[in-house]
């Protein structure tokens, strides 16, 4: 990297509700905005430069910062918006990164939002990006094409309902300890088994909510982080890989760039040993059932045996792997921003700052992905030292 | 800037109405031909094509489509690919600042519109503030036609001088051979086209609907200076957002043009634009656009937009030629049109732009906008 | 600042309809489209690897090469995987929200393409993986040119 290294400085996020009818989008982004200023002891005049993301498709707005940036005060700054579909959060973050390492600005602030009670059923109608000749005429979610991911899955690795049932129990644990997250169950195995079946073997629970909610960054470079934070949380790399459509869930049930992301961002990073040399993580599964295969292509156990990691008892907060601490999208998941969010908990682990869901011990390293589409990731990989 | 970024190739595809085509083959020709030109593919350890970025809206594309074949059909699969929701002109920025951050060293660069398939004023209309604006019916005409009105009663701008705009715009494009729209056309003619939203006429709007792709490859000062022998150099680029509510900001000036004009010319180091540049490439999706944007761009004082149309010295041989491409108002997409003056001005630096070369051209100008009203700009300038 | 007193609902809400029509074109898969008027399923093969791809695409992904050679995939596939939705979902045709009957499956075609159908069995517990599926098609005047002129599929 020739440019600047670059740092966090602040990081805020809205408490996650399904419904939130007492703001406007542009109120909610505010509220994660003025967080993340307060985080980072700064105001919105040190802001130089804006990057803006939502899912657009699933909150029936074209293009909605031009209203979105006045209301968090950013009128006169550059920036632009950013969309990847499920991946938005992503990408916003990345740019924010970019901008900050391009030496162009000082402190860049990152928005991210999606207030799904307003117009969750367009996500549907929209086919949820799917081709719009092919694919437009089944219908095609998210449910559905984690349903066939996990039908191959359970096929390929053996593992049981039962075992499905205990990643989403292990999820819903991690919840309950973050006041952040928007469902909180005290859910038990046979809860999860005896819910409602979506599409075999998917059911209610494994399927990420609905949710309204917003949250931000902001990125300094390295001279202007030492300046102004106590607790900078470096950011070591990125790396947004997409496929877009390339292959069908038709294709390959397990089409995914998880896998090559990471193993090209630990080369980079000179990680040979991820289990260990990585302490948090917080990695986008949009299904519980996900979070199995996920385990697999990060780099914490060989592929289709994470279910024996559950059966052992192995994955949680204070356990020996713990994977998504904060409760992970099957909790929390305002779609565009969800991304955002998983960057900001990795920041807040590495800070130290995750209060009732910290992870024990010194974080030196944290992972967070974004995920999207059929099998659309960015990869961010937070250090605590430079 | 710490260092240089430059323009390697550019391509543009006939800006013309292709109904019959899948807009994945616009974007695959446009992405080709670049890729042709200087023999790049995108490749995984660095020695081609590290990441890609596109603009556009993605209701414009249809729900959710637009990023389906993106990946792919330009060969990035696996690879690093975006999208910037605005104007094209914020994509090169991006692309430009990716390369400055060291996080790619070469980036490919594409947009592309296909306004056939859909009612391009609804979707701009969802662009709209949903409480107090869309409920009007406000969208990107009507709200650049209250800003038509300010302007022109402000500094008493008169229709002949607009009408002169629209004239210059149809007879440039017929030195461009990708133009959509180079019909001849008097000032009469342009007085007399039907009002399409008060004080605008359908002659002095962008023509629409008109399909289109747009490619750039951009590469660091090391690269691109092996990669080809005419490197165009970006020395200076900024974008800056304006109110949203057009009560909020006096129509008749434009604010962040002027912030981000300044910050651009700053970097590259500009003092008086009017003689520095020797071509410029506006995004003017109406005619009153061009005079009150050169303002902005600094190109002469507040009010002085008319008479500086009048002299004369934005016509092909005078001493600024503005957009000898024809610009936006001889028809460009949606979204594409920041990009096109991008490609347009590498063209011209390169000497390559044929009939419509402005003899000699050291420095260019381009400009791209997004938003109601001119709400969100972006400047970037240009060095051979 | 509204004093507390006073009436402040924040749960005020309205609607905003609103339809939009896309018209897409669909370009290099309109030979798809012909093709399935006639009764036959085609798609676009990778020059380099000799793979077949439905939905047709003008370049491989992998390779990035103009895919110009059409193959014939036959009238029969093996089944990859099957699921039924058990909830209404969104007809991504119309906009409404709809129950589905019918569990959708995964085929892998005699040409060697893969692709996604309704199927004719609706019991998903006899639908094992490998089993061998035929298309059954709607009569030639009612075709449209649309995936969904194959009806369903039918175990052999």
């Amino acid at each position: 990297m020739t440019g600047e290294r670059i740092a966090i400085v602040g990081v805020g996020q809205t408490v996650h509700k399904s419904k939130r009818t007492d703001v406007n989008t542009a109120e909610l982004c505010a509220e994660a905005v003025e967080a993340a200023l307060a985080d980072a002891q700064l105001t919105m005049k040190d802001i130089d430069c804006v990057i803006l993301g939502s899912f657009e498709p699933a909150d029936g707005y074209s293009g909605p910062d031009k209203w979105i940036v006045p209301e968090i005060g950013a009128v006169g700054k550059a920036g632009f918006e950013m969309q990847n579909v499920g991946t938005t959060g992503g990408v916003v973050c990345a740019t924010g990164f970019n901008m900050a390492a391009s030496g162009l600005f000082e402190n860049v602030l990152c928005v991210a939002w999606q207030k799904m009670d307003e117009a969750a059923g367009a996500f549907g109608r929209g086919g949820g990006g799917a081709n719009e000749y092919w694919t437009g005429q089944f219908p095609m979610s998210p449910i559905t094409n984690f349903a066939r991911r996990t039908y191959d899955y359970m096929t390929r690795s053996g593992c049981t309902e039962e075992h499905l049932a205990m990643v989403r129990v292990k999820q819903d644990q991690c919840a309950q300890r973050n006041k952040y997250a928007q469902l909180k169950l005290g859910l038990t195995v046979e809860k999860v088994m005896n819910d409602f079946l979506l599409a075999w073997p998917i059911r209610r629970l494994h399927m990420c909510p609905t949710t309204a909610g917003s949250a931000a960054i902001i990125v300094c470079p390295e001279q202007r982080a030492k300046k102004v934070s106590k607790k900078p949380v470096w950011v070591e790399d990125w790396f947004t890989c997409h496929q877009g459509g390339a292959l069908t869930m038709a294709e390959d049930p397990q089409a995914s760039t998880l896998g090559y992301a990471c193993k090209k961002i630990y080369k980079r990073c000179g990680i040979i040993n991820p289990k260990k040399e990585i302490q948090a993580w917080e990695v986008y599964e949009p299904a519980s059932t996900a979070e199995l295969r996920w385990m697999e292509e990060v780099g914490i156990c060989e592929d289709y045996t994470a279910w024996k990691l559950f059966e052992q008892g192995r994955v949680g907060t204070d356990k020996e792997i713990p994977f998504n601490p904060s409760g992970g999208v099957t909790a929390t998941n305002p779609i565009g921003c969800t991304p955002v969010v998983r960057v900001v908990e990795a920041a807040l682990q590495v800070r130290g700052d995750a209060e009732e869901h910290q992870v024990p011990g010194t974080i030196n390293r944290a992972l967070a992905t974004a995920y999207g589409g059929q099998g659309e990731n960015v990869v961010f990989l937070l250090k605590k030292t430079l | 800037m710490a260092q240089r970024v430059g323009i390697v190739a550019v391509a543009q595809t006939k800006f013309e109405e292709k109904p019959g085509l899948h807009i994945g083959e616009l974007l695959y020709q446009a992405s080709r031909d670049v890729m042709k030109q200087t023999g790049l593919e995108f490749k995984d350890d660095g020695t081609g094509i590290d990441s890609t970025i596109a603009s556009g809206y993605d209701l414009m594309s249809g729900p959710g489509g637009a990023y389906m074949f993106l990946g792919y059909i330009v060969g990035a699969w696996q690879r690093e690919d975006e999208r910037v929701i605005e104007d094209g002109s914020m994509a090169v920025y991006y692309g430009a600042a990716q390369i400055l951050s060291g996080h790619a060293d070469v980036a490919l660069v594409v947009g592309y519109s296909k306004e056939t398939q859909i009612d391009k004023n609804l979707i701009e209309c969802l662009s709209m503030d949903q409480v107090y604006q869309r409920r009007i019916g406000l969208d990107f005409v009507s709200s650049a036609a209250l800003q038509a009105m300010r302007y022109t009663t402000k500094y008493k701008i008169t229709p002949e001088q607009l009408a002169k705009v629209v004239v210059k715009s149809r007879k440039n494009a017929k030195n461009n051979p990708y133009a959509y729209c180079c019909d001849t056309i008097t000032v009469k003619d342009v007085l007399r086209s039907t009002m399409l939203c008060d004080p605008i006429r359908v002659q002095e709007a962008k023509p629409t609907p008109v399909d289109g792709a747009c490619a750039l490859i951009l590469a660091n000062e090391e690269k691109a200076k092996k990669l080809t022998k005419k490197p165009v150099w970006i020395t200076g680029m900024s974008s800056c957002y304006d109110h949203h509510e057009l009560g909020y900001r006096d129509l008749a000036n434009c604010d962040s043009l002027v912030t981000a004009a300044s910050k651009a010319y700053k970097m590259a180091g500009i003092t008086n634009p009017l003689k520095e540049f020797d071509v410029a490439e506006i995004s003017e999706h109406y005619a009153y656009q061009e005079p009150l944007w050169c303002e902005g761009l600094g190109l002469c004082g507040k009010g002085e937009g008319g008479k500086l149309t009048d002299s004369g010295k934005t016509e092909m041989g005078g001493e600024l030629p503005v957009n000898p491409s024809g610009g936006v108002l001889s028809g460009i997409p949606h979204c594409l049109a920041g990009m096109h003056s991008v490609v347009e001005c590498a063209l011209q630096l390169r000497g390559e732009a044929d009939k419509r070369q402005v003899k000699g051209a050291k420095k260019a100008l381009a400009h791209g906008v997004d938003g109601p009203a001119g709400q969100l700009h972006c400047v970037i300038t240009l060095e051979n | 600042m509204l004093k507390k007193e006073e009436p402040q609902d924040p749960a005020v809400a309205f609607r905003y309809p609103r339809v939009i029509t896309y018209k897409h074109s669909l370009g290099y898969q309109s030979k798809f489209a012909h093709a399935l008027k006639m009764g036959r399923i085609i798609a676009t093969k990778c020059p380099v690897d000799g793979r077949c791809t439905i939905p047709p695409r003008i370049v491989c992904p992998m390779h990035h090469v103009r895919q110009t050679e059409w193959v014939d995939q036959g009238q029969r596939g093996k089944l990859l995987s099957a699921f039924k939705i058990n909830f209404p979902m969104f007809d991504s045709r119309t906009g409404d929200l709809k129950s589905w009957e019918t569990p959708i499956v995964s085929i892998e075609l005699e040409g060697g393409a893969r692709m996604d159908g309704w199927c004719a069995e609706k019991d998903t517990e006899k639908l094992k993986s490998g089993m061998i599926l035929e298309a059954v098609w709607r009569p030639p005047e009612e075709r449209k040119g649309r995936v969904d002129d194959i009806l369903y599929w039918k175990p052999v």
